[in-house]
């Protein structure tokens, strides 16, 4: 009878996850399952026939000056961005969370660049630094900012970041928000009994209590540094000579520009490894360190 | 006037829906008026449009996802739509009365194989605008050769006028402006590359490529300053308000022109060529309709293509689009452009080297032209491109 009890609940399970399973695998499992396939062929894009290739496409990727070239691009704007945005936001969240004047309009204001899709605001972006900062050098007769700051080799990554930074902070500063806010306040005043100071506070117990947040913060912002696209397309498309060219932009450019489909697919599967891989280790290191 | 040829008649049966993907989106509301004149004539038949911003990568990408529209606009000279021509993708239009109305030469750069995959309508060309009225000014008048070129050019610079605008932040643009330039110096490209590409020579001992680059150096420094920052709309706006004398520019440009100041006295000449031979026009199709093989009713599809071959509607094109038309009995009116479609019309022109080479080598490129911008490095750009050419051409 128990058992027959069991096994319904099972079915009942089942039947509330199997909606979801079917999508997970129409929608996930199998483009990557096909994305891995066609990766192996020499597919334009346009074949309806393409031929199996093996790992030709995977092994030129170890030559090629380009896609080296994106990943050090890559590597260096995540670097960037992660501390960038942990270390503002965690500023950003402290600040919100704490006892002073318009709080909630601050809150509500700081989260608004979350709500623009990342197109729309690179190309507010693009006409600022492309014709708003240049006219207002000129007017104010400042040379340096006469330039456009997408158009020099030296500023042209930091150009991007910025734009970035801009937005991508809102979402960081809210989950941390949410994080402080869960911190029991017993555990301050206890520590303020026992003499520990701000930092001593902040070290003890609000990091360890923020780490699983801040562990998805960092995996997000990861995830946002390796996969960035939207921006390089409205801002610089991958210029000046290719110093801000992305691994994605350069995927989309193979796939679309070039008719090269299937290497441009192994490209994205590289990425995808490469964004599993640290995500994972991110994650182990993280939970050995957070408290429950 | 009718012509005096037959239509291939759209089915009667039953009403058909057919989806027709601009990728010259800006032809959008006369390719509307055009459809609804079709649809008087075949009431049967509905057509319905499709553009988008960046059309031709979202056409790419229905293709890859196999979910292709049964009418749209092709490239039929370049490389990536032989290739579909070549999987089966387009209706061989081949024979269809059609092309009665559509002049000999054009037809021989749209054929692929022998065959006619698409319905040529309009060509664009590619040159230098100029400011009639900073030109009259000063007194000057278009150069045919190259030091004459850069002697107007100086002496608008000495006059105080800015006499070029570049826009190198538009990586689209910097390549087409290099493969424009490449054609004109050596109008079969494509031989040479291919040469090299067997190893019987190398871009290091050809005049071609350094010329290229000594001459894109050269011309930038009539430019105005921060070219890397500056993109095409700002020149347009800067030739449009007077602010630039002249900017390198394809026909194509002339819509957005005219629309802003329908009465700026402006109009265009061929770019000199720098090694003082052979044509210096390059043309492409600008303007062509292709049907989908698996397309709902092929011959609804094809009696819609056949339909822009009419002068009369061919004429309703050109007179809202501005290319040079090439449909027999269209009366061209762009004045701005008149001794351009004269050129063209002579056949004074050679097809632009793009159509020619690999697919995705110019886009490659963009890199390479920014970087000599930068560093003003001709042997390193003629160097990259030959390391270009060999794995494009050997691929």
């Amino acid at each position: 009878m128990i058992r027959k009890a069991g096994r319904e609940r099972e079915i009942t399970y089942l039947c509330f996850v199997l909606p979801t399973l079917a999508l997970y695998v129409l929608f996930f499992i199998e483009p990557v399952i096909m994305g891995c396939y066609y990766s192996l062929t020499n597919w334009s894009g346009i074949s309806s026939s393409p031929k199996f290739i093996g790992f030709q496409n995977y092994i030129k990727l170890a030559t090629d000056k380009v896609f080296l070239s994106a990943l050090k691009f890559n590597g260096v704007y995540s670097l960037l961005l992660v501390v960038i945005i942990v270390v503002l936001s965690l500023v950003l969240a402290l600040c919100l969370n704490a006892e002073i004047r318009g709080r909630s309009f601050f809150r509500g204001a700081m989260f608004f660049p979350a709500v623009l899709s990342m197109l729309t605001v690179g190309m507010v972006f693009n006409e600022i630094f492309t014709y708003a900062l240049p006219n207002l050098g000129a007017l104010l007769g400042i040379e340096a900012l006469q330039t456009n700051v997408l158009s020099n080799v030296n500023t042209a990554m930091y150009g991007v970041l910025f734009v970035n930074v801009w937005q991508g902070l809102a979402i960081p500063t809210i989950l941390l928000l949410a994080g402080l806010q869960t911190i029991p306040q017993e555990m301050f005043e206890a520590a303020e009994l026992d003499g520990a100071g701000k930092m001593k506070q902040f070290f003890s117990i609000t990091l360890p209590f923020l780490l699983p947040v801040l562990s998805v913060v960092l995996i997000l912002t990861l995830k946002d540094g390796l996969t960035v696209f939207d921006y390089i397309k409205a801002l610089t498309e991958g210029g000046p000579a290719g110093r801000t060219k992305s691994l994605t932009f350069n995927i989309y450019n193979l796939g679309f520009k070039e008719l090269k489909f299937s290497y441009a697919i192994a490209q994205a599967m590289v990425v995808t490894a490469i964004v599993v891989v640290i995500s994972y280790f991110q994650i182990r290191v993280v939970d050995r360190k957070k408290v429950y | 006037m009718l012509a005096s040829f037959t239509y291939v008649a759209a089915a009667e049966s039953k009403p058909v829906e057919l989806e027709c993907f601009l990728i010259k989106v800006e032809a959008l509301e006369v390719e509307e008026q055009i459809a609804a004149k079709f649809h008087e004539e075949n009431p049967n038949v509905t057509i319905n449009f499709v553009a988008t911003p960046d059309a031709e990568t979202a056409l790419f990408a229905r293709i890859a996802a196999n979910d292709i529209p049964d009418i749209m606009n092709t490239y039929p000279a370049e490389t990536v739509y032989q290739k579909m021509m070549d999987d089966g993708l387009f209706v061989d239009l081949t024979g269809n009365a059609m092309f009665d109305n559509v002049p000999d030469s054009v037809l021989k750069m749209s054929a692929y194989k022998g065959k006619q995959y698409a319905l040529p309508l309009a060509m664009s060309s590619y040159g230098v605008f100029y400011n009639k009225d900073i030109f009259a000014k000063h007194n000057l008048t278009p150069s045919t050769d190259y030091q004459g070129f850069l002697d107007l050019c100086q002496k608008l610079k000495d006059a105080g006028e800015q006499p070029l605008e570049f826009y190198d932040k538009s990586a689209g643009g910097v390549g087409q402006m290099a493969e424009r330039l490449t054609g004109i110096l050596n109008n079969d490209s494509n031989a040479l590359f291919q040469r090299v590409a067997k190893g019987e020579t190398d871009l290091t001992k050809e005049p071609e490529i350094r010329t290229l680059g000594e001459t894109l150096l050269k011309i930038r420094e009539f430019g105005q300053k921060d070219q890397l920052g500056t993109d095409l709309d700002q020149v347009v706006a800067d030739f449009i308000s007077g602010r630039t004398a002249m900017f390198v520019g394809g026909t194509w440009n002339v819509a957005t022109i005219l629309k802003a100041n329908k009465d700026l006295n402006f109009a265009m000449f061929p770019f000199p060529n720098p090694m003082g031979t052979g044509e210096s026009l390059p043309v492409n199709i600008d303007t062509s309709y292709s049907v989908y093989t698996g397309a709902k009713d092929v011959d609804a599809a094809v009696a819609f293509v056949a339909f822009h071959a009419r002068p009369e509607i061919a004429q309703m094109y050109a007179d809202v689009e501005g290319s040079p038309n090439v449909i027999k009995g269209v009366t061209y009116h762009i004045e701005q452009l008149m001794p351009i479609n004269d050129t063209i019309m002579k056949g004074a022109m050679f097809l632009t080297p793009v159509n020619f080479w690999p697919a995705g080598m110019r886009s490659s490129w963009e890199q390479y032209l920014q970087q000599l911008f930068i560093d003003k490095d001709v042997d390193a750009f003629v160097k990259a491109t030959q390391d270009m050419v060999l794995e494009f051409y050997n691929a």
